[in-house]
C-alpha cells in the first residue's frame, strides 16, 4: 500500500457536493499528521465543469473518472470504477463523505477490498484512531482499524467544517473498464412530496420528536407553538407514526429550515435531524435525558419532562402577553 | 419467494445505558433489549411480501442465547423459520466479519430475497447488508421505502438519495435490501402467532459449527473505549422546577436572544 489517502469527491448537477469538501479538508488534515499524498477521484459522464473546483480543492492530483456508464448513479458502475482506480492507486486510505449514496455503495467497496470500514465518523486523532456514534448516537466510539489493512472511511456531515481552501491539484483524466458491469435499471429519480407545509419561510419553529409520546400528546406542540406564534415541525418518528403529516419532517430526508427560534420537544439530536435545523439562530431543547446530543447544539436547555415543562411554559407566555 | 429476514437484538430505545467496567462496551446484565427499530420494519415487509406472492420467510438472528427471545418474536409476528448463530462474541465486531457470519450460515439456502434492517440501533454501522451483499454477488439497494414483485424474478423497488430525492429501480433477484424504518405499520404478534411460534422450526447453530476461516474471524476494527459525549456546546442549562425553569426561559428568549 502506498502512503496515499484517495478521497472520493462525488458531484451532483455539475458542482461538487458540500460534504465532498468537507472529505477534502478532512484530508488535508490527516495528510498532514500522516504525511500521505492526498488524491481526489471523481466519477461522471461528463466532469468538465467540475474539474476546476475539484483542482481548487487541494490534494496533489485530481483524478477524472468520465464513462457514460457512471451516468446515473449505480452502485454496480462505481463500485468497479473505484475498484479499478484502488487498483491502481494503492492507497492506504480512501475517504468519502457519509452521503446517502455513499451508504449504498461504500460498504461494498470495503467488503470487495477487505478493508477496514469506519463508517460516519465524526473525529480523528493524531494517533489514527477515530471516532463514531454507538448506541443510536448515545456513546462515542473510540475505534481503530487492524494493522496493515486499507482504511474506508466515511465522514459524518458537518463534522469537518470546511474552512478556506487554496489548492491546485494536477488534474489527471483516468480511464476504466465498465466492460463487465450490469448495471440496474433506473426507472425515476423524483423528490418527495413536499406538499402544502413550508417550513423554510417560518420564522419560529416548534418541533416535536419521538419523546412526545403519541398522537393525542403530540397536540402539546401544537400548542407551544400557537402560543409563540410558530409553525409546527417533527423529527422522522412522529411522520412515520402519523402522529403529523410527513411533510413536516426536519432533517436530512425532510425539510432544512433555519429559523430564528428552533424549539425541540423530545428529540435526541440524531444527526440527520441536526443537518435540518442547525443553521436556527437560537435553538431550545427540551429533554429528559441530560446526555441527548441535541444539547451540544442548543443555545438553551432545560432536562426534564417535556409535559411538565411545556404547559408552564404556555402559561408563562400567555402571561407575558397580558 | 423464498426470503431472509435478518433480525438483530439491541438495547431497547429507552434503556439505561451504563458503561461497562472494561470502558469498551455497555454494562449487558439486566439490559432491557428488543429487535432492533428498523428490523422490525424489514419483518413486516417480508411478511407482506410472502403474502403476496405466497412462499417463505426465514429470521436469521447472530447474536447470543438471549436472541432467542427476539427469534421467538419474529415467528410470533408470522416468520416461518428461524436459524440463530449463537455466539457472545460478535456484540462489538466489525460489520465484515458480521456479514461473513451471515453470508456463511445462509450461502447454501438459495434466498430470492434477503432483507436487513437500514440500520441497527447499538453498531449502527449502515453496512452489514450491503456487505452481505458483496459476499454473496448479489444485487443490493440501502434505504429502501418500499418492494414490489414484478415479473420475470425482478423487484421494483423505491428508496432514498440525498437532498430528499426517490429513486424507483428495478433489481433482478437475488438481492439484498436495506429497509428504512418507519415504511410500514409493523404488526403485533396474535395470540395465535404466539402459541404457535413455539412449534415452528429453528435451527441453532454455534459460531464454531459455521466453520468460518480464521481470516474472515478477523475483525478490521476494534472499539477500544465508549463514553458519553463530553459537552462541547455553550448552552447555557436552565435550573429550577419545571414553572421556574419556563419563566426563565421566556425571560431569557425575550430580553436576551430578543427571538420572541
Ligand atoms: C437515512 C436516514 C435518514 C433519516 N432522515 C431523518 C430526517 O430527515 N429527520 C429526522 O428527524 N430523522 C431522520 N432519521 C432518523 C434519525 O436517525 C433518528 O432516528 C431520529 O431523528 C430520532 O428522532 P427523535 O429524536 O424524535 O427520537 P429518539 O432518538 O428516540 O429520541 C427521543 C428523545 O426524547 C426524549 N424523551 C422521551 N420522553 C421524554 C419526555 N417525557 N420529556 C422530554 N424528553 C423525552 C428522550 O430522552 C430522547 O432523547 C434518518 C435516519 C436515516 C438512517
Ligand atoms: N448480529 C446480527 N444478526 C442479524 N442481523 C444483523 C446482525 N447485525 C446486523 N444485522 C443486520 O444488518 C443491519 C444493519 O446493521 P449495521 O450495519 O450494524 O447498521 C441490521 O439492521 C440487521 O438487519
Amino acid at each position: 500500500m502506498n502512503n496515499k489517502i484517495l478521497v472520493v469527491a462525488e458531484v451532483r448537477d455539475g458542482a461538487l457536493k458540500g460534504i465532498s469538501k468537507e472529505a477534502m479538508v478532512f484530508a488535508a488534515a490527516a495528510s498532514n499528521s500522516l504525511s500521505a499524498e492526498v488524491v481526489s477521484v471523481a466519477l461522471g459522464a461528463d466532469l468538465s465543469q467540475v474539474a476546476p473546483a475539484l483542482a481548487a480543492c487541494g490534494g496533489r492530483r485530481s483524478l477524472q473518472v468520465e464513462d457514460p456508464g457512471l451516468d446515473p448513479y449505480t452502485p454496480e458502475a462505481y463500485v468497479e470504477a473505484l475498484s479499478q482506480v484502488i487498483s491502481k492507486e494503492d492507497p492506504a486510505m480512501v475517504v468519502i463523505g457519509h452521503s446517502y449514496q455513499a451508504m449504498d455503495f461504500f460498504p461494498r467497496l470495503a467488503a470487495a477490498h477487505g478493508g477496514a470500514l469506519v463508517p460516519d465518523v465524526t473525529a480523528m486523532d493524531a494517533d489514527g484512531a477515530f471516532t463514531r456514534k454507538v448506541i443510536n448516537g448515545k456513546l462515542d466510539a473510540r475505534t481503530v482499524p487492524a494493522e496493515g489493512v486499507r482504511i474506508f472511511v466515511s465522514l459524518q456531515q458537518g463534522a469537518f467544517p470546511v474552512t478556506e481552501f487554496s489548492g491546485e491539484a494536477q488534474v489527471e483524466s483516468c480511464s476504466v473498464d465498465l466492460s463487465g458491469v450490469t448495471p440496474r435499471k433506473v426507472i425515476e429519480i423524483a423528490p418527495a412530496e413536499v406538499g402544502e407545509v413550508d417550513l423554510a419561510a417560518a420564522e419560529k419553529i416548534v418541533s416535536g420528536g419521538r419523546g412526545v409520546g403519541d398522537k393525542d400528546k403530540f397536540q402539546i406542540v401544537f400548542d407551544l407553538a400557537e402560543a409563540m406564534g410558530a409553525a409546527v415541525g417533527a423529527s422522522r418518528p412522529p411522520c412515520d407514526a402519523e402522529w403529523v403529516e410527513h411533510q413536516r419532517q426536519i432533517g436530512s430526508s425532510g425539510q432544512v429550515v433555519a429559523p430564528k427560534l428552533y424549539v425541540a420537544l423530545g428529540i435526541s439530536g440524531a444527526i440527520q435531524h441536526l443537518v435540518g435545523m442547525r443553521g436556527s439562530q437560537c435553538i431550545v431543547a427540551i429533554n429528559k435525558d441530560p446526555n441527548a446530543a441535541i444539547f451540544q447544539e442548543a443555545t438553551y436547555g432545560i432536562v426534564g419532562d417535556l409535559h411538565e415543562v411545556v404547559p408552564e411554559l404556555i402559561a408563562a407566555l400567555n402571561e407575558a402577553k397580558e | 419467494m423464498k426470503i431472509l429476514c435478518c433480525v438483530k437484538q439491541v438495547p431497547e430505545k429507552d434503556a439505561r445505558i451504563r458503561v461497562a467496567d472494561s470502558g469498551d462496551w455497555i454494562h449487558s446484565e439486566g439490559l432491557a433489549v428488543a429487535i432492533s427499530e428498523c428490523d422490525r420494519y424489514a419483518v413486516e415487509a417480508a411478511l407482506r411480501l410472502k403474502e403476496a406472492v405466497d412462499g417463505e420467510v426465514a429470521v436469521l438472528l447472530v447474536g447470543g442465547e438471549q436472541g432467542s427471545k427476539s427469534v421467538k418474536e419474529a415467528l410470533a409476528m408470522g416468520c416461518d423459520r428461524a436459524i440463530h448463530v449463537i455466539t457472545d462474541e460478535l456484540t462489538r465486531s466489525d460489520p465484515f466479519v458480521i456479514s461473513k457470519v451471515l453470508a456463511k450460515a445462509v450461502e447454501d439456502e438459495g434466498f430470492d430475497l434477503v432483507l436487513t434492517g437500514q440500520q441497527s440501533d447499538d453498531l449502527g454501522y449502515n453496512a452489514v447488508g450491503q456487505m452481505l451483499a458483496q459476499h454473496l454477488g448479489m444485487s443490493h439497494a440501502q434505504i429502501v421505502l418500499s418492494v414490489d414483485p414484478v415479473e420475470d424474478g425482478r423487484i421494483r423497488v423505491s428508496h432514498e438519495l440525498d437532498n430528499a430525492l426517490i429513486e424507483t429501480i428495478e433489481l433482478s433477484l437475488p438481492a439484498v435490501l436495506g429497509v428504512q424504518s418507519g415504511i410500514n405499520d409493523v404488526r403485533y404478534a396474535s395470540l395465535k402467532g404466539i402459541m404457535q411460534a413455539n412449534s415452528k422450526p429453528q435451527k441453532k447453530v454455534t459460531l464454531e459449527e459455521l466453520d468460518l476461516s480464521a481470516e474472515d474471524l478477523t475483525p478490521k476494527l476494534r472499539i477500544e473505549k465508549v463514553g458519553f459525549p463530553v459537552r462541547t456546546s455553550q448552552a447555557e442549562m436552565i435550573e429550577g422546577d419545571a414553572a421556574a425553569a419556563a419563566r426563565t426561559l421566556v425571560d431569557k428568549l425575550r430580553t436576551e436572544a430578543k427571538v420572541l
